[in-house]
């Protein structure tokens, strides 16, 4: 040819079409084992994670669940959906209180419900049934549906969303919840709905759901506690209390050149803890910057609980997240890690390489029982190839006391012969900035009463 | 819904671990994902090796794509960095090339010679080319990506499509690509 085409010869590569379908197929298996294999871990240690905040202790979390941390938990998107119980829904449905609609639609042989809805002050709910869906695996048994599709007032909120559904009997159910933000919206009002794939199935289910707004009271507070160590301001702004669910708005102000969060507890008048570390709960609905400052706007939601009438305070605690770092094994020595804006210190002395493992020497402050800082140290350091973050493959750590009372440790990590040959790519992570993130720091309480 | 929009949605819906549309998503770029990474390792085997472990590493790590027009530069990243790290497991005999009879009639395959001549360049030319003409990922991002300036992509740009016309006894490469 006289001349070659890059885009033709690259093309001509023969692609072995069967053998790699199964190889993806392999890698999403070993990617669905390994999460199967996070998952529970993260939900232990959440709890973990409450604890640590409530007793201002060091706690350790895992590296990938810090990540998450890092991106979803404190400050989630707008956008909600629920088909777990727990929900606004769950009390709703206990109370009786959605209004029924019963509109059904079928396409491609699928006929899908909309059974009832609810709007409880800043949710908006509909429990929804399907008759002749295809057999399909768990993971297709989802809808994919938009609520107020093209509503220019709901752009940005990612509106589209999966509700997944459970077999009951010879139907399928599911149930979506959307928080409306800061919108307000008509007391009663038309609210379309959307599916575009079911099962698997590309198609058309379109819904006009008509909504009427449960009864609620709103309560305005708009009480600031400031903390000028942190430069933070917190200011309580509303609660709305509905039939089956209360919600708080609050915003926060942040030097923007840190990365921090506010997580709540809610505590009545006798000093009783009655919610703790509402983080889960909370979503972001908006922000602003300024060029020194960041100021974001937040709701708690607590679905299926009613606040009763009396006194309260709400406790925010200040998360902050450092920047992760990985430190080269041939760092200089010792290796002081203390964030000026928080108690914690970590000192890595001493790092040795054998044949097979690498042994680093480390020290804490942490004020904790010597086993549980182990524990924690176990869950957080790791050795991992390259400085990129870490994808499941990072090796923990055997961790041994070297002496209690200075609380020194020594961390060994094993590696294979392949693993040392290059060892020279291996980066430490010393576990302190997940420390960080998970030992909130306690401000100052903002009272209010509910009347 | 036009094909972007059906994209994005594929990997908004990855995002938020739909297996089935983590799946879709990847057999879509499944070919080109192969034939780059082939480009690299220079073998059937470890070429699905590489696109095995990319997609293993994607799927659980699915919710670092910041956004979802940057998933193939994203998933590519991945992949090239896997094609790395297979080199430099293969032995020198390994090297299929090796084995291949260097035919000098012009009834060779056209995309050995693009092989042979991609693995004799330099990696960043490489990388570059790879990445423009095969992934059609624009110029900008490819100087974020790899942490160059824009006009580095450019001079590599020239500079490999140079190398590559040595490599292959003075014929050139057409760009059928228009620049970005």
């Amino acid at each position: 040819m006289a001349q070659h085409d890059l885009q033709n010869d690259y093309e001509k590569i023969p692609v072995p079409t069967n053998a790699l379908q199964d190889r993806i197929r392999q890698g999403i298996t070993q990617g669905v084992a390994e999460r199967q294999h996070v998952r529970p871990r993260r939900k232990q240690y959440v709890a973990i994670a409450g604890l640590a905040a409530s007793l201002f202790v060091t706690t350790f979390i895992v590296p990938p669940f810090a990540s998450a941390m890092s991106h979803v938990p404190l400050i989630g998107g707008l956008y909600r959906p629920f088909t777990e119980q727990g929900t606004v829904g769950t009390e709703i449905e206990k109370k009786q209180l959605a209004t029924t609609i019963d509109q059904t639609v079928t396409d491609q042989g699928i006929t899908i419900k909309v059974v009832d809805a609810y709007y409880d002050g800043t949710t908006i709910g509909m429990n929804l049934t399907a008759t002749g869906v295809p057999d399909v695996n768990e993971t297709k048994r989802a809808a994919f549906y938009e609520v107020f599709k093209g509503d220019k007032r709901f752009e940005g909120t990612e509106n589209q969303e999966l509700a997944h559904f459970k077999q009951d009997g010879k139907v399928w159910k599911a149930r979506i919840e959307y928080d409306v933000g800061l919108q307000k919206l008509s007391d009663s009002m038309q609210v379309p709905l959307v599916i575009s794939e079911m099962f698997g199935l590309d198609g058309n289910w379109q819904f006009e759901v008509p909504v009427k707004r449960l009864q609620a009271i709103e309560q305005t507070f708009n009480t600031t506690v400031k903390n000028p160590d942190y430069a933070v301001d917190v200011t309580l702004k509303q609660m709305t209390k509905g039939q089956a669910s209360t919600t708080f708005d609050y915003t926060a102000v942040y030097p923007k050149s840190y990365d921090y969060r506010i997580i709540f507890s809610l505590f009545d008048d006798s000093g009783k803890e009655v919610i703790h570390n509402w983080s889960e709960s909370t979503a972001l609905v908006s922000h602003t910057n300024t060029s020194s400052e960041r100021t974001d706007t937040s709701r708690l939601s607590l679905g299926n609980y009613v606040i009763p009438s009396g006194a309260y305070t709400l406790h925010p605690q200040l998360s902050i997240t450092p920047k992760t770092t990985f430190i080269p094994l041939t760092t200089s020595l010792p290796y002081a890690e203390q964030n000026p804006t928080h108690p914690l210190k970590m000192t890595t002395q001493n790092i040795k390489i054998t044949d097979s493992q690498v042994i680093v020497d480390f020290e804490t402050n942490a004020v904790e029982m010597l086993s549980n800082i182990k524990l924690d140290a176990v869950r957080s350091m790791f050795l991992i190839q390259g400085n990129e973050p870490p994808d499941g493959r990072e090796i923990k750590p055997h961790i041994t006391v070297r002496d209690a009372n200075q609380k020194q440790f020594r961390a060994t990590f094993t590696l294979s012969a392949s693993q040392m040959a290059s060892i020279d790519e291996f980066y430490l992570e010393t576990g302190y900035s997940n420390i960080m993130t998970n030992t909130p720091i306690d401000l100052k309480p903002i009272p209010f009463t509910v009347d | 819904m036009d094909l972007r929009n059906e994209h994005t949605t594929l990997v908004r819906r990855a995002m938020k671990h739909d297996e089935a549309a983590f799946e879709q998503l990847v057999l879509l770029h499944s070919e080109q994902l192969y034939r780059t990474a082939y480009l690299y390792v220079k073998n059937e085997h470890d070429a699905l090796d590489v696109v095995q472990e990319t997609v293993y590493k994607a799927f659980i790590s699915i919710e670092q794509v910041k956004e979802p027009k940057h998933f193939v530069t994203w998933i590519t990243k991945i992949l090239i960095r896997n094609c790395y790290r297979a080199l430099e497991k293969q032995q020198p005999t390994d090297d299929i090339l090796l084995h291949v009879p260097v035919q000098e009639d012009r009834s060779r395959d056209e995309h050995l010679d693009l092989v042979h001549a991609l693995s004799h360049l330099r990696k960043e030319y490489r990388d570059v080319l790879v990445l423009f003409y095969f992934h059609d990922i624009p110029m900008k991002e490819i100087a974020s990506f790899i942490g160059i300036t824009l006009n580095t992509v450019k001079t590599y740009l020239k500079r490999g499509r140079e190398e590559l016309k040595i490599q292959l006894g003075g014929m050139d490469y057409g760009t059928a690509r228009s620049t970005k």
